[in-house]
């Protein structure tokens, strides 16, 4: 399956936002006081490192058929 | 000691006046930065999305847009109810903006940190040592 160049840079460029909010998450999740809003970017860090490892999969496809070009 | 109500954080950073309702003000400023970056992913997936032509990563980019929209949804739920945000209240929200932006101001009027902040002897080398003190 090839994947178009603008395709990979689009996912890569998502990939890179979603690791600095989910590190912003993470960090910020200490600072947090209500149980609410901490669980809701628990939430967040947990679907956005799945998210992350689903982008990453898609972009290490790509960087092995960039090889073949 | 009485505190000003047009002058909120008018004593210097340590002084613990300034502590009064900080935590709800903190996760207020921390729900509104989180609503932001929610926002702006479900904006960036949505985009990359219409950009992508494999059938993998539509899939892929439309399941996290959906994540993406639950969240929004979840985080906007919860800042309604905690009174954080009020979308069909213009004046209170109006309020609302104003008080941040006046803390922001005061806050951003004090003195945090000493002038000098030099890592003595931390570094293998000093990138800035023609300068001294404040402006190292």
């Amino acid at each position: 399956m090839a994947y178009a160049l603008h395709e990979t840079l689009e996912v890569h460029e998502l990939a890179a936002f979603k690791t600095v909010c989910m590190t912003k998450s993470k960090t910020m999740r200490a600072l947090v006081s209500d149980p609410a809003l901490k669980a809701i970017m628990l939430l967040d860090v947990e679907t956005s490192a799945r998210q992350l490892q689903e982008l990453c999969s898609i972009l290490e496809r790509a960087a092995g058929e960039e090889v073949r070009l | 000691m009485t505190i000003r109500q047009e002058d909120p954080v008018k004593m210097d950073a340590l002084d613990p006046a300034n502590g009064l309702n900080m935590p709800e003000m903190a996760d207020m400023t921390f729900a509104a930065d989180f609503l932001i970056r929610v926002k702006e992913g479900v904006r960036s997936t949505a985009a990359a999305l219409t950009e992508a032509a494999s059938p993998d990563v539509r899939a892929l980019l439309r399941a996290q847009l959906h994540q993406g929209l639950a969240l929004h949804q979840e985080l906007t739920e919860l800042m309604m109810r905690k009174k954080w945000f009020h979308p069909y209240e213009l004046s209170e929200q109006y309020q609302l903006d104003r008080l941040s932006a006046d803390h922001t101001v005061a806050i951003a009027k004090q003195k945090l940190f000493p002038d000098d902040t030099r890592r003595q002897g931390l570094f293998d080398r000093t990138p800035d040592e023609g300068l001294e003190g404040s402006r190292a």
